[in-house]
């Protein structure tokens, strides 16, 4: 049995009450293995040391960046000290020498360091034995590895990659000794396995058992498949824990065994190793790594079905070996049938020995024509560690008739009528609404901006079209119209009006001068200034002689009306003489309906 | 007036005869592009889907598109288990006819079975607000607006004038039309910019600088919808939509 002690040391002691003491535990240990490295400050409370760093290591691969801090009491001389130890666990990369540097430990601003620690790395290690250690400090400790120890087995030393390896952890302890308050002490792992766990009674009845002669009791801890990944020496962590046990004591050879205290102990397994060798070549197509015994069942839910009705074809895998990691067996179909990926259910039977189960593939087939459709056989390949062959197993499926043509009818649709789980079916060809490939931004058209003239074309042409009706249907006729007539015989009335004194008659002839101004320059008989009367006047050419006539007349007839004195008047046959006059040149010159101006 | 439409009858006699031409080879063309169209379409219903892509595929290198064609090309796609082209093909179609729900249906779906975001990549900033925007539709509208005005504008104006412009229902329609007009080339500008594309190959790897040696950022899956930022020789600087930029291969891309 492997001695295991945590290996203190002592170093300047600011403080004599203060111990502060470091080790490894193992001091020797195997490439991969855990290795704990543990500081125990005694004589202070926990709440006066600082949690000191995690040390650096050389040739050694940290587990975790923060320790596992325990307090502890112990009692020394009949003195209670208290005490606390900062862990934490190490891997060795390589066969040599590890190391753990000096550590600094700072207790009521006091710092304590230790030396270095030293760890020899053998490159394998097997066959250990499992062990029993007392907490550092602990005195008169009653029992040994004889009473109580932590077993460790596998069905293998040897596997093939991916083969199963069920490993076993079984606590054996002598009749009558009482355990309490067992936990597991530390992380368990197994590198470079798949790992399965298997159950085991939370409350086991304990069996007894012969090892080595004794009689113990025995219950198991932990049961555990595991699945080599990669060919090598593997190795499998020791199981540890702590418990308190309660052994019996004798104060005579032959007196009566009586009940001893509850000492705390820390059980640790042997390590166990596996030599895992790379499966053999020679491994057929449909080989992806299933390594056990196993069966094979193919069935489809239906054999006769329409064009793109979903059929099920579910396979299932049932044996021993590595089914969590089985992939879906490949389905050499013919294109006229859609397979989706599988819907994959693995029922694992985890209250054995070993790990043994069924794993189902269920494939939704879709046929996209009609025919007879034979299905190929489904083909599964294992490689059987027993026998150390590749092994096929074959299922077929019955053939699948399928009714119905390539138009295809959806297993369900949306309220939209889109198909669920597929993709809609095809748009015919006068859903085509063909146009070039490429298709250049409305900004880089050109057309655009030949476009952005139409609306200047337009406006044109309407000016176009305007000025052309005012100027058509020329006629040579010097024929007066309806608005020179209506005017003279407004004047006529003015006349008969009586004499010039008379308001209505100024009044009478303004209004035949500005119904005729109206009518012939297009006004719409709202008051406008001298100045816009002149421009539009200009503007059919009416020469200034006649402008300044008319404006004379017309400023005549606001005299009359608002500013009546002899001295302005004029006599009224006079004034409407002198209106029939402009407005028959004005008729020359400004255009009616029928004459354009300037015609004569 | 009789006259003003005696000269613009031959020339609306010329326009006609022409258009009647352009519009006659058009009517034309589709006759070809169906037969191809409906041979593919058979070719896929028999389970052809290789022969399917190839026949789309020549009409598309043919220069003739339609969402019908991008969608049926998707759908061969899916079949074929080629999430990247399939997507391309959907969001080509959907490119052409933004609110056809078949086309949103397939994009969704193939997405999901890829286990690609449904949503593939929404336009950011003032892409998104112009997003689905006409801008054919937006600039008739526009020029047809500021027509209506300039004729309103023109028919009524007094005797003394040319142009009422300050009538309100020539400068409403004209100012109208003025603003349609540029919004519709400024989104015509803006979609243009918003450059999108979808990895075509199954896995491409994204680089930190467009060299095949550049260190990959990560990889990308057939069907991720990428913006594309700028081009170097054969590299595409693409932004992913979680922000991450790198470079990935020009090859490996399908510009929608």
């Amino acid at each position: 049995m492997l001695s295991t002690a945590l290996v203190g040391t002592v170093w300047a002691q600011p403080d004599a009450t203060v111990r502060v003491t470091a080790g490894a535990d193992p001091m020797e240990a195997a490439v991969g293995e855990t290795v704990v490295f543990t500081v125990r400050v005694e004589g202070a409370p926990a709440t006066v040391v600082r949690t000191p760093s995690r040390p650096t290591t050389v040739n050694l691969t940290p587990q975790a960046r923060a320790p596992q801090m325990q307090r502890f009491r112990m009692n020394e001389d009949g003195t209670v000290r208290r005490g606390v130890a900062f862990s934490w666990s190490f891997r060795p990369q390589r066969e040599g020498t590890a190391r753990i540097q000096p550590i600094t430990v700072v207790v009521r601003g006091e710092e304590y360091t230790t030396d270095p620690v030293r760890i020899q790395v053998s490159s394998s290690r097997r066959g250990s034995e499992p062990t029993l250690t007392h907490p550092e400090g602990a005195s008169g400790a009653t029992l040994d590895n004889e009473d109580l120890f932590v077993q460790a087995t596998a069905t293998a030393d040897r596997a093939y990659q991916g083969e199963q390896v069920v490993v076993e952890y079984r606590l054996f302890y002598r009749p009558g000794i009482r355990l309490r308050h067992s936990r597991l002490a530390d992380s368990w792992d197994a590198p470079g396995f798949w790992r399965e766990e298997l159950n085991v009674a939370s409350r086991p009845t304990p069996q007894m058992e012969r090892a080595d002669g004794q009689k113990y009791e025995t219950v198991v801890l932990k049961r555990v498949a595991l699945f080599p990944t990669r060919p090598g020496t593997l190795r499998v962590d020791p199981l540890r824990i702590e418990t308190e046990a309660q052994g019996t004591v004798r104060l005579r050879r032959d007196g009566p065994a009586l009940r001893g205290r509850f000492e705390p102990v820390r059980l640790a397994s042997q390590r166990l190793s596996v030599d895992v060798r790379a499966l053999p070549s020679g491994a057929p197509p449909s080989f992806d790594g299933a390594v056990g015994q196993f069966s094979m069942s193919a069935r489809a839910n239906a054999d006769s079905v329409a064009v793109g009705e979903p059929v099920s074809l579910t396979v299932q895998v049932r044996g021993t070996g590595n089914l969590t990691t089985l992939s879906p067996p490949s389905l050499d179909l013919p294109s006229t049938i859609e397979a989706y990926q599988p819907a994959v259910e693995t029922d694992v039977e985890r209250n054995g020995r070993e790990i043994r189960g069924t794993k189902t593939f269920a494939y939704t087939l879709v046929p996209r024509t009609g025919g007879r459709h034979a299905l190929p056989p489904v083909s599964f390949s294992y490689f059987d560690p027993e026998t150390g062959q590749y092994e096929t197993v074959r299922a077929e499926a019955s053939p699948l008739r399928v009714s119905g043509t390539a138009s295809r009818a959806t297993a369900g649709r949306t309220g939209d009528g889109l198909p669920v789980g597929d993709v809609t079916d095809l748009m015919t060809a006068g859903e085509a609404d063909w146009g070039p490939t490429e298709r250049r931004p409305l900004h880089r058209q050109p057309w655009v901006y030949f476009a952005l003239l139409l609306p200047v074309l337009i406006a044109g042409g309407g000016l176009a079209y305007r000025r052309r009706g005012q100027t058509a249907e020329p006629t040579d006729s010097p024929a007066s119209d309806a608005s020179l007539d209506t005017a003279q015989a407004q004047l006529r009335e003015a006349r008969r009006l009586g004499d010039g004194a008379d308001a209505a008659v100024y009044d009478t002839v303004e209004q035949a001068l500005q119904a005729f101004l109206n009518e012939r320059l297009g006004r719409n008989g709202a008051a406008s200034t001298r100045s816009q009367l002149d421009r539009r006047l200009a503007r059919y050419d009416v020469p200034e002689a006649l402008r300044d006539r008319l404006y004379e007349l017309l400023d005549r007839c606001d005299e009359g009306k608002y500013a009546p004195t002899a001295s302005a008047q004029s006599a009224p046959e006079e004034l409407v003489d002198d209106a029939h006059a402009v407005l028959r040149w004005l008729d020359e010159h400004l255009p009616s309906a029928k004459r354009p101006p300037g015609r004569s | 007036m009789c006259s003003f439409w005696s000269l613009l009858a031959p020339r609306l006699v010329l326009i006609v005869g022409a258009l009647g031409l352009v519009a006659a080879s058009a009517a034309a063309q589709p006759d070809s592009l169906r037969r191809q169209f409906e041979a593919a379409n058979e070719a896929y219903a028999e389970g052809r889907y290789e022969q399917a892509v190839e026949t789309y595929r020549t009409l598309l290198n043919g220069g003739h598109a339609s969402a019908a064609l991008y969608h049926n090309l998707g759908n061969a796609y899916v079949r074929l288990d080629r999430t990247g082209p399939a997507v391309w093909a959907y969001e080509k179609a959907r490119h052409l006819r933004p609110d056809d729900p078949r086309l949103r249906h397939n994009l969704e779906y193939v997405r999901r079975r890829a286990g690609l975001p449904e949503v593939g990549l929404p336009p950011r900033g003032l892409a998104a607000v112009v997003a689905g925007w006409s801008p054919l539709l937006l600039f008739l509208g526009g020029v047809l607006l500021l027509s209506a005005g300039l004729v309103a504008a023109i028919l009524r104006a007094d005797a003394d004038q040319y142009v009422a412009w300050r009538l309100p229902i020539a400068w409403g329609p004209i100012a109208a039309g003025l603003l349609l007009v540029v919004t519709a080339l400024a989104t015509s500008s803006l979609q243009a910019q918003d450059r999108r594309a979808v990895v075509m190959d199954e896995t491409v790897s994204l680089r930190a600088s467009p060299d095949q040696a550049a260190a990959a950022d990560s990889t990308l899956t057939g069907g991720t919808m990428v913006e594309v930022r700028t081009s170097q020789s054969s590299w595409r600087r693409v932004r992913l939509g979680n922000g991450t930029v790198g470079w990935l291969p020009e090859t490996a891309l399908g510009e929608i």
